[in-house]
């Protein structure tokens, strides 16, 4: 137990999250919003916000994990929005996500995460970029037509179809993709 | 636009993929949680597609911190929760009536019974139980069928919400609190299964604490009437 002191008890909850999942949280930050301070300040609040609700989740449960990483993200599409409502826009946010495979650094990612990377390369260049730009950019699919000046339909199609792909690439990585 | 709540097609499909993403905004965004309230389909395709989207958060290269990262964030939580003593002379504002006011005689007499158990030595075990010390419960009541829920006030000011037996929500959601005050409501925890303890992150004296049906992961803003509420020592 910590030393005694007012809330102490909750206090380790939060160190047990952030000591848990601090690098994912920052790594997912810093990938949607190429900026290590803007990152910081929003993983700062995402365990804020986990840490105030943490009481009714088991640590030990793979979907805090999910969850925390879902306010994660959440917030830095917020962050990404309100960017791109100033006038002037910012150069980060225009970076090809494309760019930003780093394979050096693959030995730190989990098995999931890898599969995700292998199945994100597996796509058609036209499903992986509407996915790129829907989750990393947080783009709607109004949006992403109007980026890739495409039809929307043709984009909501693709957006579908990209996930079924990836779905059956993670649930058997071995199997060969045939559908879409 | 999408079709009658129990009608299934491509349109559906593609609308599901882009609420996994969190993507769809405003009326579609309605809409289509009116449909994914009854499509058990919807809801096997939004779990899978969540399922992959959670594969892709972690795809991404890990980010050590910068120093002090750490520290800021610890001081950071100290700080709310050293709140100010609750000040019982103080005029509460009059909170949002979903409820009657409870019974001001209680507030007293647990505030009294707490600083007996202090003076009898509660202290010697720690300013940590100190401020744990309940000095208010009040039952939410309303419109669930099943469980209870209650707001306990800590001394330290800090507000627990304990659920007890309340039926898991529906999937793909979750159950949000509420602190509801004349300037409106504010997110203050969620509990994805209706049970356990959640420690509300807004003070709550004064207040009425809500809670409400919310599609996963919650929102900033509550999107249907309450089930449960109760108004807050006053």
């Amino acid at each position: 137990m910590s030393e005694p002191s007012t809330g102490g008890l909750s206090l380790a909850v939060l160190e047990a999250l952030y000591d848990a999942y601090h690098h994912e949280a920052l790594g997912l930050a810093y990938r949607l919003l190429r900026d290590g301070g803007d990152a910081e300040d929003i993983v700062q609040d995402a365990f804020m916000a986990a840490w105030r609700a943490a009481a009714t989740y088991d640590p030990s449960r793979g979907s805090t994990r999910t969850w925390l990483l879902t306010l994660v993200r959440n917030r830095a599409i917020d962050r990404l929005r309100s960017r791109r409502r100033q006038p002037v826009t910012a150069l980060k946010d225009d970076m090809d996500p494309a760019d930003d495979v780093d394979v050096s650094d693959e030995a730190s990612i989990t098995v999931d995460g890898l599969a995700a990377r292998k199945a994100m390369a597996s796509l058609p260049e036209e499903q992986r970029r509407v996915i790129e730009l829907a989750y990393f950019a947080g783009l709607t699919h109004t949006e992403i037509a109007d980026r890739l000046s495409a039809p929307v339909g043709t984009v909501k199609s693709r957006i579908r179809l990209a996930l079924d792909r990836l779905r059956v690439a993670l649930d058997d990585p071995q199997q060969p993709v045939a559908i879409g | 636009m999408v079709g009658q709540p129990t009608e299934h097609g491509a349109n559906e499909r593609e609308l599901a993929a882009l609420y996994a993403l969190e993507l769809l905004e405003g009326a579609e965004l309605a809409e289509f949680e009116r449909h994914f309230a009854g499509c058990k389909r919807c809801a096997d395709i939004v779990a899978g597609d969540q399922a992959v989207t959670a594969a892709l958060a972690v795809s991404v290269a890990p980010r050590e911190a910068s120093p002090g990262f750490r520290q800021r964030l610890m001081q950071r939580a100290a700080g709310e929760m050293a709140r100010e003593p609750v000040d019982l002379n103080r005029a509460a504002p009059a909170p949002v009536k979903l409820r009657p006011r409870g019974s001001r005689l209680r507030l007293w007499a647990a505030a009294v019974a707490a600083a007996l158990v202090l003076a009898m030595g509660g202290a010697a075990a720690g300013t940590q139980i100190y401020a744990s010390q309940p000095l208010l419960s009040v039952a939410l009541t309303g419109s669930a069928t099943a469980g209870r829920a209650t707001v306990v006030l800590q001394r330290s000011g800090a507000a627990v919400l304990h659920l007890d037996g309340m039926a898991a929500p529906p999937p793909g959601h979750v159950y949000e609190v509420w602190v509801i005050d004349a300037g409106g409501a504010t997110p203050a925890g969620i509990s994805a299964d209706g049970r356990g303890s959640i420690l509300l992150s807004q003070p709550v004296l004064g207040k009425t604490v809500a809670i409400t049906v919310e599609p996963a992961p919650g929102g900033p803003a509550p999107t249907s009437t309450p089930i449960l509420a109760a108004a807050v020592g006053s």
